[in-house]
């Protein structure tokens, strides 16, 4: 996975992934991780061992469920898709990293600029 | 609350787990299909194409495995997995199991029952709204001498002053009375108490309907007045709304009723009258009981004081004879009053629960420590197959929790049952005549103690814990190959000392407790063979009070014992009967006297010694011998010659040289109206019977006078005007209980209509004193018993082991021709020594022990021999038996098989 790739950081894969579904609607786990990789401009490498695990969580905690449907390519395949409490959690976790970001801008921003 | 939607989740995730693994696959290869696909696509050979998905997938099985731990409780199902091979493993050892878990049952089931009972009784506060400020208000003696409850008249008068410490104080009747309740279809006996004032507001007794009386109707001619209780309300007047101001005959005499009390369980009273004492009496007879209520913030040390200053005060009020030198009087915490005897009996019955538990705990160390031993190689074989050595220290702790609680279920179990068996045995009053008023009736009050079952399953848990944990993390630490090629046994030997130890001090503490329920058997046995000086066996005896007109003279009651000796007499089965003030053992009157012709040596008295009037037949009934002299005959009534009876040891104590019979005394001259009479010549000396209560107290033959029934006088009987309280005594040819009708119906057409209450035997009596000795010895030689079986299981279990160790080195000795006889007597010695060497532990404590029981103890001392002999001999040979078996085993080893075993 060398290649300048950087392995997704594992705090934010869950927003990631909730914000894929937000935008896209119903995607099975491939799918996902091949949208993360794009909109990251190929900069990003999903782990999978990492991926299915984050999206079984995000399922137990009832901010996405899934079913499983036929692909594409007429393929049986699992599809998650965001719940209402998903929504708001998107919501939520972009207003917190975006006070993050904003914090973090300040302090890496030479002195004396706003 | 995301958490818990997990946790439950992932709790659910236990379950399904083939479908679920079932799911992740097809899911995991659909995903690698597309991506071989997509690769394809985008040009790759689909040799390649498979590489490059896979490799990009990270290890198809390592994902797997974390969906895995995510989906469900990884610790859990560990668990779960314990718990599973733990119960093959206890099943696979069923006696090994019952074991382990009957010893942790009993010493939790019987340290529950007990402090149950003990924290009801003891501990926990009194169902008294300001329990913690009632005191009891005593006389005191210098010391050595016991203190005494009972209190005159006067003293109250005089001790009630100090209110600078007492908010409210009472005098009342040291005893429910029995008053006859009339005015309904049929009279009843009901237990009432005359009492001061201050009563209602020294217990907190509120009432539903009415009030309480007030000290104005307290005075001397007062008001006929009556608070009756919220259960005779309901019984007997059907819950009348209007009982307030309604009119109730009460000993024949019309009272108001102007309250009911709440429900209360704790008083064992139904009515209650005022006792409308007279501030300026000079009644010196200690006949009733005195409480106070203590202002708050007032100290009992306070309080003591104070009663010393009343005390002076009193001495200067009443020169002369009434008080003892260095007497004084004392407050006591009401509890402590009331408890009384039950408390020492109580706390030894703790201490020895407590030691069940202790060796409860040693054998169940014992087993473990065992079994972790000869598990040793089955444990170095998981390690060597991967097991973790964490993993392996959990797995041994699962089964010995496992254990634990399964006890602790028991326990709970036999703790309920305890309880009830218990307070089925337990005796009904403390010993000094107070019901005990703590466990409610029948027990009721006395429920399972949450905080000591809490603490007892908590110290089973930390033995199983650590003596299941010891042995596991050494067993894990060995080294594999060691532990594998040793084959598991020698070795140990630190363990082996840390196994004596415990076998030798469950010996040490059976000792204690076998010695313990020896004293008590010594004691019940001393007490049972005790010769009450009367004949106990068909006699029934039944109470009664006087109440009427006709018994304000002395001829009513006269003409009532004769009517009764003629229609009770007439009855088939009945050989005699009379009547007595007090009936014996268990209540007691006592007057002082001054002998004619003497000069007085106490005050204006010659002594102070038990009195009672009874009936002509009174000796003849109880089979008291007559030694000397007469007994009385109908012709000593009031109009004839004042004569009296005394008991041996009175005659013996007054008139050392013989010469009683003949002589003149007066008896209680001075106290009061009621007891202006004129001199009584001694006519007869009769034999000593026991008056006071075989039990605890001891029972010494006390100097008795007896006095005619027929010769009370007419002051007397207006003085106790309706409260005259005695006893029939109705000897029957056979068991008296089946002639109990007609005798009382024939009682009562022989007195005008009175009933009768309280019907027992005389042998029920002689039960009833020696009550609280049988009920501890009972518990105690059970106990006793337990620890017996358990130090018996520690010595066999340990032998056992050690035969099974030594197998080889048996077999060595064997080969080498010992003969089987010398390898069982090197068995037979191994644990002979570890059995002396507790039981001579034993025996040291068990001496340093038993003189805590002392006051329980009746004819035998704290340190009898024959006691302890008898302990040291049972469990000698019991320990000789525990090992026997093993050393038999060793016996028969085969040296060929042992040699060959490895």
């Amino acid at each position: 996975m060398g290649g300048g790739k950087t392995d997704v950081w594992q705090g934010t894969l869950a927003l990631m992934v909730l914000k894929t579904l937000q935008t896209m609607g119903a995607m099975h786990g491939y799918g996902i991780a091949r949208r993360i990789e794009q909109t990251s401009g190929d900069r990003l490498a999903v782990n999978y061992g990492t991926l299915y695990p984050a999206l079984l969580k995000l399922e137990q905690e009832g901010y996405i469920q899934s079913e499983w449907g036929v692909s594409d390519n007429n393929r049986k395949a699992k599809f998650y898709k965001l719940t209402r409490a998903g929504r708001k959690q998107v919501e939520r976790e972009t207003r917190e990293w975006e006070k993050t970001t904003a914090i973090l801008a300040r302090f890496l921003s030479p002195e004396g600029q706003p | 609350m995301r958490w818990l939607r997990v946790c439950i989740i992932r709790i659910g995730g236990l379950v399904g787990k083939r479908w679920r693994d079932g799911e992740l696959s097809a899911e995991l290869a659909t995903h690698l299909q597309m991506h071989i696909e997509d690769n394809v696509r985008a040009g790759m050979s689909v040799e390649e194409a498979r590489r490059q998905a896979l490799l990009k997938l990270g290890g198809m099985e390592q994902t797997k495995e974390a969906c895995r731990d995510r989906r469900s409780l990884p610790w859990l199902e560990s668990l779960l997995q314990d718990v599973r091979f733990g119960l093959r493993m206890l099943r696979k050892n069923p006696g090994f199991t019952a074991v382990v878990v009957l010893t942790l049952a009993l010493g939790i089931g019987a340290n529950t029952a007990i402090f149950s009972v003990v924290s009801k009784v003891l501990i926990d506060p009194m169902p008294y709204p300001n329990a913690d400020r009632i005191v009891m208000l005593k006389r005191m003696f210098p010391q050595g001498l016991p203190s005494y409850d009972s209190v005159s008249i006067p003293e109250f008068m005089v001790w009630r002053q100090q209110t600078r410490v007492f908010e409210s104080t009472s005098l009342f009747d040291g005893g429910p009375v029995g008053m006859n309740v009339t005015g309904g279809n049929r009279p009843v006996q009901v237990a009432g108490i005359r009492a001061s004032a201050g009563y209602f507001k020294v217990f907190g007794v509120s009432m539903v309907l009415g009030r309480a009386y007030t000290a104005e109707e307290d005075k001397p001619g007062g008001p006929h007045v009556a608070v009756v209780s919220y259960g005779l309300w309901r019984g007997r007047f059907g819950g009348d709304p209007h009982i307030i101001g309604r009119t109730i005959e009460v000993g024949g005499s019309a009272y108001e009723v102007i309250g009911v009390t709440k429900f209360v369980t704790r008083f064992p009273t139904d009515i209650w009258l005022p006792l409308q004492a007279d501030p300026n009496s000079n009644n010196q007879a200690h006949n009733y009981l005195d409480v106070a209520l203590l202002r708050p913030g007032v100290t009992l040390a306070q309080a003591r004081i104070a009663m010393k200053m009343a005390a002076e005060q009193f001495r200067r009020k009443f020169p002369g004879p009434f008080m003892m030198p260095g007497e004084s009087a004392t407050a006591q915490p009401f509890r402590d009053a009331v408890v009384g005897n039950a408390r020492p009996a109580l706390l030894i019955l703790l201490g020895a629960v407590g030691f069940v538990l202790l060796l409860a705990c040693a054998n169940v160390a014992n087993l473990l420590l065992a079994r972790a031993t000869v598990r040793k190689r089955e444990i170095a074989i998981r390690s060597a197959l991967g097991a973790g050595r964490k993993r392996v220290i959990r797995q041994l702790l699962t089964e010995s929790l496992m254990l634990s609680f399964a006890g602790g279920i028991l326990g709970l179990a036999l703790g309920f049952t305890g309880i009830r068996v218990l307070l089925a045995q337990y005796p009904n009053t403390s010993g000094n005549g107070f019901d005990l008023p703590l466990i409610g009736s029948r027990g009721s009050a006395v429920t399972l103690d949450w905080r000591v079952l809490v603490f007892t399953v908590g110290v089973c848990l930390f033995t199983a814990v650590l003596f299941g944990l010891l042995p596991a993390i050494q067993a894990s630490r060995t080294s594999l190959s060691q532990s594998l090629s040793e084959g598991g046994n020698r070795g140990g030997t630190h363990r082996s000392t840390v196994r004596s130890g415990l076998v030798v001090s469950e010996v040490a503490i059976a000792v204690i407790l076998l010695a313990g329920a020896a004293l008590l058997i010594r004691t019940l046995s001393a007490l049972r063979a005790l010769r009450p000086g009367f004949d106990p066996h068909n006699v029934l005896v039944m109470r009664m009070t006087f109440s009427g007109p006709q018994y304000d003279k002395s001829a009513g009651l006269a003409a009532a014992i004769q009517e009764a000796e003629r229609r009770v007499g007439a009855l088939p089965g009945v050989q005699s009967v009379a009547l007595s003030c007090c009936i014996p053992l268990e209540e007691n009157t006592d007057l002082p006297f001054s002998i004619q012709g003497r000069a007085p040596t106490m005050g204006p008295y010659n002594g102070d010694e038990q009195w009672r009037f009874i009936s002509p037949e009174y000796f003849e009934v109880m089979r008291v011998p007559l030694l000397r002299g007469r007994a009385f005959t109908d012709q000593d009534v009031l109009s004839s010659e004042p004569v009296v009876v005394i008991n041996e040891a009175m005659a013996k104590r007054y008139w050392p040289k013989g010469d009683a019979i003949g002589q003149r005394m007066s008896i209680g001259q001075g106290l009061g109206p009621e007891f202006t009479e004129l001199p009584r010549r001694i006519v007869g000396i009769v034999g000593n019977t026991r008056e006071s209560a075989l039990g605890m107290a001891g029972g010494e033959i006390q100097p008795v006078m007896y006095v005619p029934a027929e010769q009370l006088g007419d002051p007397f009987m207006q003085w106790l005007r309706g409260t005259l309280s005695a006893s029939w005594f109705v000897r029957t040819k056979t068991a008296p209980f089946a002639f109990s009708m007609p005798i009382q119906d024939a009682l009562r057409e022989a007195t005008g209509g009175l009933p009768v209450a309280g019907v027992r035997s005389m042998d029920q009596v002689m039960a009833g004193t020696t009550a609280w000795s049988g009920f501890i010895e009972t518990l105690l030689s059970t106990f006793a018993a337990i620890a017996v079986c358990l130090a018996a299981i520690g010595i066999y279990g340990l032998m056992a082991y050690s035969v099974e160790q030594r197998k080889q080195e048996i077999g060595i000795r064997m080969a080498l021709g010992a003969q089987p006889k010398d390898v069982r007597r090197m068995i037979l010695k191994e644990g002979g020594a570890l059995a002396f060497v507790g039981i001579f532990a034993g025996v040291v404590a068990a001496l340093a022990l038993t003189r805590f029981m002392a006051s329980l103890l009746y004819g035998v001392k704290p340190w009898d021999p024959a006691a302890f002999g008898s302990v040291v001999i049972l469990l000698g040979a019991i320990a000789v038996i525990a090992a026997y078996v093993p050393a038999r085993r060793a016996m028969r080893v085969d040296p060929m098989v042992a040699l060959r075993h490895e």
